[in-house]
């Protein structure tokens, strides 16, 4: 208290004409119409201004948690993307009947690792079993098609990413119903190969390619690139294709983890052929 | 003696000077002329209570708010700093008033005050920063009536050399 009226009588001509002026000012915008106008209209800028750097501040600052919810959000549009989609193939016949009415499962997560210089690149998510993901999933981001759940930790799971050697995707070109594979030469990190596409179907520059309904691990439809060149070996009957991916490999963050739930059955049903 | 100054140049401002419109506009305005006369010693805290409470009194009597007193208030605060202006730094070894001054630093003293008040009253009055050419033309207009008829009075009535 001392010093406060200590330093209050060192400023005390500053203490008295700010008082004075704010006196003074006062009187003038209350009394003047010219200037209670002027001052009504510049305060409100003013605050509005203050209540703009407020709320966006305070944007800011919940950005974390609206990003969750949006990913939240997104998961679930997602499953009901797929949904459609699997129901559009249920009609199509690339999907036998099933008794699940919601085959899909969007779980949100986020990348927390990324490989992309080796031959075997692996991503590692913040999902694990605890959050229900199991091996053999698929992953996917807003962009497209990342890679299939490989190995599951409690909280943590690895990721096959395309850009692995031993990666192979059930592709189709979009709109038609050729099936083939897509794999990872090692050579580009925007480029995959896509195989098996016989040379009577029509193909040209710029088609989509996406995830195709023999797979039991991705929904059909899913993009994963567009071709960016193609040819037919001499000899061949297939067309080789370059498919230039539609994710940026290198540059991960939020993904998608989908869960097949008919997977498990189809798998069982399919060995049963193999033995 | 202060307290006659006051009155005195209430008077003239609000029933002379406040009554003349040269040219239809300019009517000066000569309140400043309270703190030429204020002696160098006076503390700045009087100067500046009694600028405000002149000004707000004008103010009242002529209808212009509080314009007078915010500029005569900012006018009386920079006051030392106007001395030093005009005097140079060896005014703050004065223990008598201002007049000591030769009569050019004498005007220019009086013309820093002129000109203080007058752009305070102006800005205040237009109150708009947008609109700052307005100000300065109210303020070319004004200025050299203002000083004019300021100095004029200084001379006529400035005291005595001691």
């Amino acid at each position: 208290m001392g010093r406060l009226l200590e330093l209050l009588f060192k400023w005390r001509s500053e203490v008295l004409l700010v008082f004075l002026v704010l006196l003074a000012l006062g009187l003038t915008v209350t009394q003047s119409s010219h200037q209670k106008a002027i001052w009504l209209s510049s305060s409100g800028n003013v605050m509005g201004s203050i209540h703009r750097f407020n709320s966006n501040t305070a944007a800011y600052f919940t950005l974390k948690k609206r990003n969750n919810q949006l990913q939240e959000e997104n998961a679930q549009l997602r499953a009901s993307l797929y949904q459609a989609q699997f129901e559009k193939a249920l009609i199509d016949g690339s999907f036998a009947s099933s008794d699940t009415l919601t085959p899909y499962e969007v779980i949100p997560a986020k990348v927390v690792k990324n490989s992309v210089l080796r031959k075997r690149n692996y991503i590692t998510i913040n999902k694990g079993s605890k959050q229900g993901v199991t091996a053999d999933m698929a992953v996917t981001s807003d962009q497209g098609v990342i890679g299939i759940i490989e190995q599951v930790s409690e909280n943590y799971s690895t990721v096959m990413s395309l850009l692995h050697e031993e990666s192979s995707i059930n592709a189709s070109i979009k709109g038609s119903a050729y099936f083939g594979s897509l794999v990872w030469n090692g050579k580009k990190l925007d480029r995959c190969q896509l195989s098996d596409i016989p040379k009577t179907a029509t193909i040209q520059i710029g088609d989509s390619i996406v995830t195709g309904g023999m797979s039991s691990i991705f929904p059909p439809g899913i993009l994963i690139g567009q071709i960016s060149q193609f040819s037919v070996p001499q000899n061949s009957s297939f067309y080789s294709i370059e498919v230039s991916l539609s994710n940026e490999m290198p540059n991960l963050s939020q993904v998608y983890i989908i869960n097949h739930r008919d997977q498990s059955e189809r798998r069982t049903l399919e060995s049963l052929n193999d033995e | 003696m202060a307290l006659l100054r006051f009155v005195a140049l209430f008077l003239t401002q609000v029933f002379l000077l406040s009554q003349m419109q040269w040219f239809d506009a300019v009517s000066p305005m000569v309140l400043v002329l309270y703190l030429y006369w204020t002696p160098l010693e006076r503390d700045r805290l009087w100067s500046m209570l009694g600028a405000f409470s002149l000004g707000l009194l004008t103010d009242i009597a002529l209808d212009t708010v509080a314009f007078n007193a915010i500029a005569l208030t900012i006018a009386a605060y920079f006051r030392p700093a106007l001395l030093r202006l005009s005097y140079g730094s060896s005014v703050s070894f004065h223990t008598d008033s201002q007049f000591s001054g030769t009569v050019g630093q004498n005007l220019l003293y009086l013309f820093w005050l002129v000109l203080t008040h007058h752009l305070i009253f102006f800005i205040i009055e237009v109150f708009e920063l947008g609109q700052a050419f307005v100000i300065l033309k109210k303020i070319a207009f004004h200025l050299p009536f203002g000083f004019l008829v300021a100095a004029v009075i200084a001379i006529l009535f400035s005291p005595q050399k001691r």
